[in-house]
C-alpha cells in the first residue's frame, strides 16, 4: 500500500464513520420529529446552552463559590466575569440570586437567552471556538484533504456537538490541550512556549488537561515541565483574586468538587471501574435474582482504577509513538471525571 | 471527556501522513466509533436512565481492557522478537 493511499485510508475511516453517524441521527430525527433530540442531548430542553448562560449569572456579586458553589475553576469564572460585564445592567440587574431560582427562571422574560447581547455574546462564543479549531487543524496537517475531513470531524462529532448544546467552557480547553499536542515540539521556539502555555491554560479551565503533562516527564523534559507547572499554578492560583472569596475561594471550590463526585445519584455516572461494576451488577442480580456483595465489588473497582492507572502511567514511559501515549493518558481522565459525556 | 478522545486521533492520523503504520488503524477505528457513534446508545424509545449508562460503560470498558491488552501485546512482541533476535546471533 503506498503512502497516499494510506493516508486517504485511515482519515477516510474517520469520516466515513462519522458519516454513517450523521446519516442515522437524521434519518432518527426524521422519523421522530426531533423528539430524539432530547435523547441525543441533555434532557432539559428549555435549558440548551446552560453552561454558558448561568455561568455569567453566577459571576454577578464577584462571589462565585461563597454564593453559588460553582464547579467552574477560577480561570473559567474569570472569562464569565469578563462576559458578564459586556451584559447591560438593565438585563443583569433582574436575574435570580439564588441557584434554584436561577434554574427556574429559564423560558421567563428574565431568561438570558431572550436578551439580544448575550444570545450574541454565545454565538461568539461558538463562532470563535470553531474558527480556532480551523485554524489549528490546518495547520497542523500537511495535507490538504486529511485537514478538511478532520476539521469537519473534529466539529461535529457527538462530543464537541453535545458541548455546544451545553456551551460548556470544555470547548475552549480542547482547543487549548489540542494547541500543546499539536505544537510542542514545534520547531519554532515562541511556539513551542506558546504550546505549554495553552496546556496550563487548558488546565486552568478545567483541570484534568493537566494529565497532558505526562508526555513531558514521557519526553524526558523536565525544564518545560516545571515550566509549566508554574503557568499552571500562576493560571490556577490567581485568577482567585478577581473574587471577593479571594483564597478563601480555594476550599470551597475543592469541596464542591469532591461533594459533586460523591452524590450517590451519580454514583452510576462515570467509567471508572467501580462506576461500572455499580451499573453491571445490577442487570446481573435481577437475571440471578440473587443479592451480590456490592461493597466488596466496588472495592475491588476501586482497587482496579489505581492499578490500571498505574498501568496507563506507565506505558507512556515505554510506548514510543505519541499517539499512543496520548492515548493512554487520555483513559487515564476516565478515573477521574465526574460527567459522562463531555 | 469524549472530545479529548480526539486528540489521539488527530495525532494518529496526523501519523500516517509520514510513516506506514497498520496498527494504527485499528486505534483509529476504535476512537472513531467512540467519537462518533456514541450517540447511537442513546437512540431508542426507552427512557431507562440505567440502561443508557450501562451501554456506554460497556463500550468503555472494552476499549480500556484493549487498551491495556494491545500494549502488554506489544511488549510481548517486543521481547520475542528480541530472543529471536539473539538466537539467530547466536
Amino acid at each position: 500500500m503506498n503512502k497516499y493511499m494510506k493516508i486517504k485510508a485511515n482519515s477516510k475511516v474517520f469520516g466515513v464513520i462519522l458519516f454513517i453517524g450523521f446519516i442515522i441521527t437524521t434519518i432518527c430525527m426524521q422519523l421522530s420529529h426531533g423528539d430524539i433530540f432530547a435523547e441525543i442531548f441533555f434532557y432539559d430542553t428549555l435549558d440548551t446552552g446552560m453552561d454558558f448562560f448561568h455561568s455569567i449569572e453566577y459571576t454577578r456579586g464577584r462571589a462565585p463559590y461563597e454564593v453559588w458553589n460553582t464547579l467552574y475553576p477560577p480561570l473559567a469564572n474569570c472569562i464569565f466575569y469578563f462576559l458578564f460585564h459586556m451584559i447591560p445592567k438593565s438585563v443583569s440587574e433582574q436575574w435570580a440570586d439564588t441557584f434554584e431560582s436561577g434554574i427556574g427562571a429559564r423560558g421567563t422574560s428574565i431568561d438570558l437567552r431572550v436578551s439580544q447581547t448575550p444570545m450574541f455574546l454565545f454565538i461568539c462564543y461558538i463562532i470563535i471556538s470553531v474558527m480556532l479549531i480551523w485554524i489549528i487543524v490546518n495547520n497542523y496537517y500537511e495535507n490538504k484533504k486529511t485537514s478538511y475531513i478532520m476539521c469537519f470531524g473534529i466539529i461535529f462529532n457527538y462530543g464537541m456537538l453535545y458541548a455546544y448544546e451545553r456551551g460548556n467552557i470544555v470547548i475552549y480547553s480542547f482547543i487549548c490541550s489540542m494547541m500543546f499536542v499539536f505544537f510542542q515540539n514545534s520547531k519554532n521556539k515562541y511556539m513551542r512556549e506558546i504550546a505549554l502555555m495553552s496546556l496550563a491554560f487548558a488546565a486552568g479551565l478545567k483541570i484534568y488537561p493537566a494529565f497532558l503533562g505526562f508526555l513531558l516527564l514521557y519526553n524526558k523534559e523536565y525544564k518545560r515541565a516545571i515550566r509549566t507547572v508554574i503557568y499552571g499554578i500562576i493560571m490556577f492560583i490567581v485568577p482567585f483574586f478577581a473574587f471577593q472569596e479571594k483564597l478563601s475561594g480555594l476550599p470551597i471550590f475543592f469541596n464542591t468538587l469532591f461533594k459533586f463526585q460523591n452524590i450517590t445519584e451519580l454514583s452510576y455516572n462515570g467509567f471508572s471501574f467501580d462506576k461500572i461494576f455499580n451499573t453491571i451488577i445490577i442487570p446481573f442480580q435481577l437475571i440471578w435474582k440473587k443479592e451480590l456483595d456490592v461493597e466488596l465489588i466496588i472495592t475491588v473497582g476501586q482497587k482496579l482504577n489505581i492499578v490500571s492507572a498505574l498501568v496507563l502511567l506507565g506505558c507512556g514511559f515505554i510506548l514510543k509513538k505519541i499517539g499512543k501515549k496520548l492515548w493512554h493518558v487520555v483513559w487515564l481522565w476516565l478515573y477521574f471525571q465526574i460527567k459522562r459525556y463531555i | 471527556m469524549i472530545i479529548f478522545m480526539l486528540l489521539p486521533l488527530c495525532v494518529l492520523i496526523h501519523d500516517e501522513d509520514k510513516v506506514i503504520n497498520r496498527e494504527n488503524t485499528s486505534i483509529v477505528i476504535a476512537l472513531s466509533l467512540l467519537v462518533c457513534l456514541l450517540p447511537l446508545g442513546n437512540m431508542s424509545s426507552e427512557t431507562n436512565i440505567l440502561l443508557k449508562y450501562i451501554r456506554f460503560q460497556i463500550i468503555i470498558l472494552i476499549l480500556i481492557c484493549y487498551t491495556i491488552f494491545s500494549f502488554f501485546k506489544q511488549i510481548m512482541v517486543k521481547n520475542n522478537s528480541g530472543r529471536k533476535l539473539g538466537q539467530i546471533q547466536k
